[in-house]
């Protein structure tokens, strides 16, 4: 197993630096020991390739200490959940027992709560990245303007988004269960006596609710730094060319965010998917499994049911889905990005 | 006469501006008001958050606070994140630039050695890129 690890990391290793780069040769140790020598005499002269080799060698030693955490945390972690994926494994036996694809066809064919949850994450990724990123810019766009209290604005929306998402998880839930219900008492609206966690789509909207209150402020951030990169010039020059409000904002401002787009929609959409402790805090999957997304399924399988094989398995599919469909969304956003 | 040239030089806000601002003034309230229902709600007794949860609390009560800090030990768990979250800070600070930490450009002995001369300026270049 360690062994195979090792293998692994050795190519990746080989993969990421170039070969020439990290062969120290009995030649290149002579060049350098010589290079050296000369420098001291004031010979500065050096070949491209010995030049090459040297500043490869130097950027190895630059990079390794980084990959070696990297390697550590992210990379033996990584491929040792794709071995765990090929076994059936409760995380207690010291030995995983091989069952090649076996989790994997169980997945595809007899778990339908998984693809419950894909479907699931799916869509509120859908709506999730469509509403934060629309918001935030309208929020950007109208925070740029010259107003008094523009600052304090932008504290206030931001705030949320420093709070921890339990904590945030935990403040909904007693505003849906006890503050609706005062609020409406008092008010008499029927939109506060909903059951806004015990109904299975109003479930979906109260989540969608929760996380975009508390991301909205982020994009904002983005957003308006986006918006204060756009050139004066270029603006003022389509207003004296007879420019409306609109025409200025869809033909000039929204092209020149390209960037500020791509960056926010990318955002979003990997933290959409990833959604977990939002859901764990309002509805912990429910009601009826119908908030249950992808990573809470994951979670569960491994952590709960003690089912580690199983649960690396989806963690495995749930990581190609994502990493396909941010490939796919990033290039197609970076086509259409226009530079000044 | 300076203030009335001065009120002639600044520009005239519209009115379009000011409404903007009061709407904006008016959703930042609504937006906020779950944060300040957990901070009001957190100075009033457990029965009187039952009674009404919308209400400001009748008067200030503080042992929520003392609960925290007394019997949950909100000291240690406070210094478990701020441990974490200072690490994790500083090895995005310093990790990135070793170079000069350890072998400092200005000192003319550690720039000669090689080691230090590789690095020094790889970091130069990552500076200038």
């Amino acid at each position: 197993m360690l062994s195979e690890i090792v293998k692994m990391l050795f190519i990746l290793f080989h993969i990421i630096i170039p070969e020439n780069s990290i062969k120290i040769t009995a030649q290149n140790r002579y060049d350098s020991i010589s290079f050296r020598q000369n420098r001291k005499k004031g010979v500065t002269g050096m070949g491209e390739n010995k030049m090459k080799s040297k500043q490869g060698r130097e950027n190895f030693i630059f990079v390794f200490p980084a990959l070696i955490l990297v390697a550590v945390v992210f990379y033996i972690p990584f491929f040792m959940s794709g071995y765990y994926s090929l076994t059936k494994w409760d995380g207690i036996a010291k030995k995983p027992e091989f069952i090649g694809f076996g989790n994997f066809i169980q997945i595809f064919t007899a778990d339908k709560t998984f693809l419950n949850a894909m479907l699931f994450t799916g869509k509120y990724m859908i709506f999730f990245v469509v509403i934060v990123n629309v918001l935030g810019l309208l929020l950007a766009v109208m925070l740029v303007k010259r107003l008094k209290t523009a600052n304090l604005l932008r504290a206030v929306f931001f705030v949320p988004y420093i709070m921890s998402m339990i904590i945030v998880g935990f403040i909904w839930k007693f505003i849906f269960l006890q503050g609706f219900n005062t609020l409406g008492e008092m008010t008499g609206w029927g939109i506060f006596g909903l059951s806004w966690l015990g109904d299975e789509k109003l479930a979906f909207v109260s989540i969608l609710i929760v996380s975009i209150w508390q991301a909205v402020g982020f994009y904002m951030v983005l957003y308006i730094a986006g918006l204060q990169a756009i050139p004066e010039d270029v603006l003022e020059a389509a207003v004296v060319d007879g420019a409306s409000g609109t025409a200025k904002f869809f033909r000039i401002t929204l092209p020149l965010l390209g960037g500020t787009v791509t960056t926010c929609i990318f955002m979003a959409l990997t933290n959409a998917i990833k959604i977990f402790d939002i859901i764990l805090a309002l509805t912990a999957g429910g009601p009826g499994g119908s908030t249950y997304s992808a990573t809470l399924d994951v979670y569960r399988e491994a952590f709960q049911n003690n089912n580690f094989g199983l649960g690396s398995a989806k963690a495995l599919i749930l990581f190609v889905t994502v990493m396909l469909l941010t490939n796919v969304v990033l290039k197609l956003l970076q086509s259409r990005e226009v530079e000044l | 006469m300076n203030r009335r040239k001065r009120a002639e030089q600044t520009p005239k806000r519209s009115v379009g501006l000011i409404i903007l601002e009061v709407i904006l003034i008016l959703c930042a309230a609504v937006y906020i008001y779950p944060v300040f229902l957990m901070f009001t709600n957190s100075f009033k007794s457990f029965k009187e958050v039952l009674v009404n949860v919308v209400a400001l609390p009748t008067h200030l009560e503080f042992a929520n606070y003392t609960h925290v800090i007394e019997k949950i030990n909100y000291g240690r768990l406070f210094f478990n994140n701020v441990a974490i979250t200072f690490t994790g800070i500083m090895g995005i600070v310093f990790f990135p630039h070793w170079p000069p930490i350890f072998w400092p450009g200005g000192i003319r002995g550690l720039r000669e050695l090689p080691i230090c001369s590789v690095s020094y300026r790889c970091w130069c270049r990552s500076r200038l890129l």
